[in-house]
């Protein structure tokens, strides 16, 4: 990719998951191997068969509106939240004419599933005559974009994108080539996601892909996935733009690739990941042996954790055996739409502060696993450069890269 | 107006209202409600249900329809004497 093209930094972070409600606590949790899965509280969870899940029990107050609060879901709730705790951190000032130039893209996997099991308790069981009337606003996964686009007043290019896992990825990916383009000279972008409700989690049960005990990736005796809720949301910006303005400079978004395994609606592929990863890292202008760290989708199911392995062994070639590998999901779920941009925290607290979060839960090794998944406990290493993959059903992968700044 | 009428639909105002914007009575002008403006038909809608009767106001023609909270039991109280 060209040489001379401008570099995109990170200059603020928010987010949430059940392992902290601010970036930092997340980061910190992450460092110290937290596990945030366990029953759930908050919901009713008669006619399930699990009750796990990993919960944000406490939202934060920023004392947003009532009239705002009412029109949304948990969703973009959670998006809100994490979008006020990156902007603030940025520092960020919007004249009016400077709000023309900044958007918002929010990656939203799910959708108002509260609010559509709402609406379906009302006129079914409930007999009502009608649902609650923020049913649509709240449910459409584009909700995310437009109220934190009216949180912050930001004016220019705002919307939603949905790719089931990997939509925070491509998010972040998209809101990348809205700065490179020059369409924007800031974008908040990320994701979120609220699956913990009766009728998603029910669907979940069907596919029969999760796990009875706190979900395990890269671990022999693995058996499924654990679902979360959450969001992240970051401030990115032209590296010209942030220095303009004597902004702090988290990390640099080097690069991100996106590819389809055009296969298989649920079956993930080798091929179509590992090339995601390749494309990412040209993108960043870098080797595989520039890399570090690998924040894997690991999402603890039989399938993902053996191909993505091979996936990242065909991306990286001989350097795989020196990657530290690990699955943040360990602790905070699979937070869906969120995975990604919740994991890109981990991947900026690799660069920052030499940390590699682990894989935690891991009990036995799994020869079809066999890369150094940084196993229960975090590790001191300096990093460069890491990745973070998000592979989807669909088929869509979605591969981001950061580099130390 | 019908006491019993006005404290029940005062009770269904009661449960969507900004709780900062204080005690509501007949006298409460919508907009002093908190309310956003959607939610005002979703109260005129819980009335409908409750009473058993039906105020065919689009969202926008119910804000123009009426001022008050009083507004509204006496519109309710009118489509209620109609039936008998």
């Amino acid at each position: 990719m060209s040489a001379h093209r401008e570099k995109i930094v990170i200059t603020g972070m928010g987010a949430l998951s059940s392992i902290g409600a601010s970036a930092q606590s997340v980061w910190d949790s992450m460092r110290e191997g937290v596990n945030g899965i366990g029953p759930l509280t908050t919901i009713p969870v008669d006619g399930l068969k699990g009750n796990l899940g990993a919960e944000i029990k406490l939202l934060p107050d920023i004392g947003l509106d009532h009239r705002r609060l009412v029109t949304m879901d948990r969703f973009s709730h959670l998006a809100v939240l994490a979008a006020d705790e990156a902007f603030k951190q940025s520092g960020l000032e919007l004249s009016e004419s400077q709000q023309l130039r900044c958007g918002a893209i929010v990656g939203v996997g799910t959708f108002g599933g509260i609010s559509i099991d709402e609406a379906y308790r009302a006129v079914w069981p409930e007999g009502k005559k009608h649902p609650p009337i923020f049913t649509v606003p709240k449910a459409m996964p584009g909700a995310a974009a437009g109220q934190v686009s009216m949180h912050l007043g930001l004016k220019g290019v705002v919307f939603g994108v949905s790719s089931a896992c990997s939509s925070s990825n491509h998010a972040i990916g998209t809101a990348v080539d809205v700065l490179r383009s020059g369409r924007a000279d800031v974008m908040l972008a990320g994701g979120a996601d609220a699956p913990l409700i009766f009728g998603v989690l029910k669907a979940w049960e069907a596919l029969r892909v999760l796990s009875s005990e706190p979900c395990r990736p890269f671990s022999a005796n693995r058996a499924g996935l654990s679902i979360g809720e959450g969001a992240g949301m970051f401030v990115l910006e032209t590296e010209s733009h942030a220095k303009r303005r004597g902004a702090v400079i988290l990390a640099e978004l080097a690069g991100f690739g996106m590819t389809a395994d055009a296969t298989d609606i649920v079956a993930p592929g080798v091929d179509g990941p590992a090339r995601a990863m390749r494309v990412c890292l040209e993108d960043a202008g870098l080797s595989p042996e520039d890399v570090e760290y690998v924040n894997a989708h690991g999402t603890a199911t039989k399938a993902n954790d053996m191909i993505e392995t091979q996936a990242i062994k065909l991306a990286f070639g001989a350097h795989a055996q020196d990657l530290s590998v690990s699955s943040t999901k360990s602790m905070h779920a699979h937070c869906m739409g969120a995975s990604g941009a919740i994991e890109l925290v981990a991947c900026i607290g690799a660069v920052r502060d030499g940390v590699i979060a682990p894989t935690i839960s891991y009990q036995s090794p799994d020869p079809d696993c066999d890369l150094d998944v940084t196993p229960n406990f975090a590790r001191e290493r300096p990093v460069r450069a890491a990745i973070s993959n998000s592979f989807a059903f669909g088929g869509t992968n979605a591969v981001l890269c950061v580099k130390k700044y | 107006m019908n006491s019993e009428l006005e404290s029940g639909i005062i009770a269904l105002f009661e449960q969507h209202a900004d709780k900062a914007a204080g005690p509501i009575s007949v006298d409460t002008r919508l907009e002093k409600l908190g309310v956003h403006s959607l939610e005002l038909t979703e109260i005129v809608m819980d009335i409908e249900d409750k009473y058993g009767v039906e105020i065919d106001l689009s969202t926008v023609d119910t804000w123009q329809s009426f001022a008050s909270v009083g507004d509204i039991v006496k519109a309710v109280e009118t489509l209620l004497a109609a039936k008998v």
